[in-house]
């Protein structure tokens, strides 16, 4: 990972980072308890769910997955949880509600981790199965396609929670803002899986290794 | 569904059916034609497409009566007719259908024609996958064509969030009769004379 080398990130500090923002994130779900903020709770729960994935990987079935891999999983849901907190300095506003850009950062990291498992596992398929292959250029346009049917679907689930919440009259736990923001979310969706489907290959082989190594025995 | 079928999934050799394909054909390469000069390039692209995937099988194997199902293609043809008509649910759920299968058809002209190899099961989640993205391009594509190039688009954001939700019944419902169709298909394929498959 030249990115990590160039930043001076050896696995022990990018281990120790992780575990930060998984304090940070801790703190963050009791202060949305103390503040009696549903969605500010169910954020970071969820995403310190997430984030402990690696772990449970690791320790079910043996997967290991790179320390970088970890931290970039960690990062996007650190961001996503503190989105939705209000901030003293930000006028006791959430930055997802303050910050212009909040909003498509988050959105472009978390497609960029949606793609990353859409590579990582298509390229598992493509090596593990004779009866699957797929050039370059194909994965490149399924990468794309996947990240923008991903997108759909969130906006779904957002748009229906929220249905759901008006129904039963509780406050709602993902929030849709509008049509244009709709569409940049959509937009933004797209930035990061393109940059995924660039440096994919780049990054991400290892993953998909280990994936199609682990698959292998059940062909014979 | 990992077992192999043949590399050509949509296949029937009948004179009768080729004839109605090619009819097809030609009409989806009349349309594609008038659409450009109307200026509609969407509509364009799309006929151009299926008019394409449509003479795959024919030019591969050399034999103008190895063609693709009609009623297929005939599917796959009708968001042309459904798209400018804005025909309600109704009319959406089919268009997206028409998405999905043309999705899959576009897998099976790029499977006879490149290295691309998939499995049934793969391609039947990957129209799901392909009816939504397009669902979510044309949301992105139109909305700035209405913002900058004078195009109209929706009004509001639960009129889009009713364009993606039929995007998402239309796409899973073709995902699952074509995931039926390849079961029936194997089925007939290693039913009566069991053929033993080395891969």
């Amino acid at each position: 990972m030249t990115i990590r080398e160039r930043l001076h990130l050896t696995d022990r500090r990018t281990a120790l980072l992780v575990r930060f923002l998984q304090v940070v994130m801790v703190a963050i779900l009791l202060a949305g308890l103390w503040l009696g903020d549903l969605g500010v709770v169910v954020n970071a729960a969820v995403g310190l769910l997430v984030t402990l994935l690696p772990a449970v990987l690791e320790r079910r079935y043996a997967f290991t997955m790179g320390v970088g891999l970890v931290l970039w999983i960690t990062v996007a849901m650190f961001l996503h949880a503190l989105g939705t907190l209000p901030l003293p300095g930000l006028g006791f506003l959430s930055p997802y509600k303050s910050v212009w850009w909040w909003d498509h950062m988050t959105h472009a990291l978390s497609s960029s981790l949606v793609a990353g498992v859409a590579y990582a596992t298509v390229r598992a398929l493509d090596v593990h199965s004779d009866a699957v292959s797929f050039p370059p250029r194909f994965t490149f346009v399924y990468l794309l396609l996947f990240v923008m049917a991903f997108g759909v679907v969130w906006e779904l689930v957002e748009f229906y929670i929220g249905v759901l919440s008006q129904l039963l009259g509780i406050p709602g736990v993902l929030t849709q803002y509008g049509l244009d923001d709709t569409i940049l979310d959509l937009s933004y969706n797209t930035l990061g899986g393109l940059v995924v489907a660039i440096f994919g290959t780049v990054y991400l082989s290892g993953v998909s290794d280990e994936l199609a190594e682990r698959w292998a025995p059940r062909t014979q | 569904m990992s077992q192999a079928l043949p590399e050509e999934w949509f296949v029937t050799d009948s004179r009768a059916n080729a004839w109605v394909t090619w009819i097809l054909t030609a009409i989806l390469v009349v349309a594609a034609v008038g659409y450009s000069f109307a200026g509609l390039l969407v509509g364009a692209a799309f006929a151009a497409v299926a008019a394409g995937v449509a003479v795959v099988p024919p030019l591969v194997s050399r034999s103008w009566t190895h063609a693709l199902p009609w009623p297929l293609l005939f599917v796959a043809a009708l968001p042309l007719v459904l798209g400018p008509l804005q025909t309600g649910l109704l009319g959406e759920l089919f268009l997206g259908v028409g998405v999905a299968a043309l999705g899959m058809l576009v897998v099976n002209a790029l499977q006879l024609t490149t290295t691309l190899r998939m499995t049934p099961g793969f391609a039947a989640v990957f129209v799901v996958i392909a009816t939504l993205a397009v669902a979510g391009f044309w949301a992105v594509g139109s909305a700035f064509d209405a913002a900058y190039l004078g195009g109209t688009f929706l009004e509001t954001n639960d009129a889009l969030m009713g364009v993606f939700t039929d995007a998402l019944l239309a796409g899973l419902a073709a995902g699952l009769v074509f995931w039926w169709y390849f079961r029936w298909q194997l089925r007939r394929a290693t039913g009566p004379t069991p053929e033993v498959d080395s891969a």
